[in-house]
């Protein structure tokens, strides 16, 4: 039983033992609880005062900046479009400030192994373009990701994933990270009608995933699972 | 027999003095409601979690709507109170007359909703306290200026007293014809759920005619103009009703 069941049935037995002593005119509680006009008015002061307090101490406590920041829409855009160039092989019209890390690793066989350390899920879109070359050096780079909810930025998103490195091979990983927990609070539509702000549903969810980015020379030996990366450009 | 002559200021004055003083009970159900409102609150109106890949995202969602809700329907429920037979005797315990009990019956619903807007604009930073301390990372969707705080308070307190001058007009024709009166509240009830499912047609005038008013003058006097509209019906309706059988 939660917290919040628990206390709804203490309340109603408390509601109704209150009912039932207030309703018996012989009770003595019931003598010291009836409250009269000058009470009431005292009553009715304390608690505006209390609220006043509370008012004054919400604006003590609110945060003066946001946890959460507030994502434009050119930003969102602006992943999108990431995506679109890196699916097409154009990585060099992607701005170079979305790049979170970029690796460059010569082989020392000419096999190279990309393993994802989850079978049921995979945390990032792996793109591999072949390049003509006889090289064993693979050039990688990982994009940045965005996850929104309700117009705001999930925090630390990359966090969430970790690339390990070895001569042969590459492992994908997830880091098992703390829960993450977004409290929104918004003013109904009385507060909002002279702004012209329509009620916010609160269902916008869009996710873009980080992307890996993958130059390998056609003469490497690419052992991987197919449904788990997309060739985007074939020598 | 008096030769005094008794102003209608200083009756409407004493009737809203005696109703003041008299029906505490409005007050104390104030309170007891906003805690509930609170409390109800507290609990948010929805959440969802996503598992995520390296970790799970829970979200919730709070907001205003449940303690301005219990606030109005406090209105509510006992302007439809005042129009009752109980209430009604009790105004001509004085020397008072059918305009003067309505004028002092429309005071102290204006000072009701006073109170209302007053406490549950105040009240909602109680709600905002307890998701400060609860979560630090509380996401105010849409916070308010100096300016807004003051046009939303007025635009509280006149939607406060649109409803209680609807209440007020139904209570006084249920209390002229009991039918007639749940005949129209259920037309109203119809009605309502009707617009709210009807978006773009005409019938949804009743909505877009106040709920979507941007300009803060024109939606004052839209208000008050419905609500003059509701206190007149009342007025009319109330008819003769100073002589009890």
């Amino acid at each position: 039983m939660n917290t919040v069941v628990v206390f709804s049935l203490i309340l109603i037995v408390t509601m109704s033992i209150a009912i039932k002593v207030m309703k018996n005119e012989n009770s003595k509680i019931r003598a010291i609880f009836k409250l009269n006009s000058t009470s009431t008015k005292w009553l009715l002061i304390g608690y505006i005062v209390i609220l006043g307090g509370f008012t004054i101490a919400a604006a003590f406590i609110s945060p003066s900046e946001p946890s959460y920041e507030k994502v434009a829409a050119d930003k969102i855009e602006q992943f999108n479009d990431v995506y679109l160039n890196l699916s097409q092989g154009n990585e060099g019209d992607v701005a170079t400030s979305l790049i979170e890390e970029q690796w460059s690793k010569e082989l020392e066989s000419n096999t190279f192994k990309i393993v994802n350390d989850n079978i049921y899920s995979m945390p990032l879109t792996v793109f591999i373009e072949r390049i003509e070359n006889t090289d064993r050096k693979v050039v990688a780079s990982l994009y940045k990701g965005l996850h929104v909810i309700n117009d705001y930025e999930v925090r630390d998103y990359m966090d969430d994933i970790k690339l390990e490195w070895t001569a042969e091979k590459l492992t994908i990983m997830e880091k098992k990270n703390l829960p993450i927990s977004m409290s929104f609070f918004q003013y109904d539509f009385l507060f909002k009608q002279l702004k012209e702000e329509r009620d916010n549903t609160f269902s916008d969810m869009s996710n873009q995933g980080p992307i890996l980015y993958l130059k390998i020379p056609d003469s490497v030996n690419l052992d991987v699972d197919e449904n788990m990366v997309q060739i985007i450009v074939e020598s | 027999m008096s030769l005094n002559e008794v102003s209608l200021i200083d009756v409407v004055k004493k009737q809203v003095q005696f109703k003041v003083k008299s029906y505490t009970g409005i007050f104390h159900s104030l309170i007891i409601l906003q805690f509930l409102g609170l409390f109800i609150s507290t609990l948010g109106e929805g959440s969802m979690t996503e598992p995520g890949y390296g970790r799970s995202i829970s979200v919730s969602y709070f907001s205003s709507s449940v303690l301005m809700g219990m606030t109005a329907m406090w209105l509510f429920l006992n302007t439809l109170l005042l129009t009752t037979r109980a209430y009604r005797d009790d105004d001509f315990t004085f020397v008072s007359t059918r305009w003067s009990r309505l004028l002092a019956n429309f005071i102290f619903m204006i000072l009701l909703a006073l109170l209302g807007t007053v406490t549950s604009f105040l009240a909602l930073n109680v709600l905002k306290v307890y998701l400060f301390l609860r979560n630090d990372d509380l996401i105010l969707t849409n916070s308010l200026t100096f300016s807004e705080t003051i046009s939303s308070t007025l635009v509280l307190l006149s939607y406060l007293i649109l409803i209680s001058a609807a209440a007020y007009s139904i209570g006084s024709i249920i209390q002229r014809n009991k039918w007639v009166g749940i005949g129209i509240s259920l037309f109203l009830i119809v009605l309502g759920a009707i617009s709210v499912d009807s978006v773009g047609t005409p019938i949804n005038f009743l909505i877009y005619f106040i709920m979507h008013e941007s300009s803060l003058v024109l939606l004052l006097l839209k208000i008050s103009i419905t609500s003059g509209i509701l206190f007149f019906i009342s007025w009319v309706v109330s008819d003769s009703q100073e002589v009890r059988l």
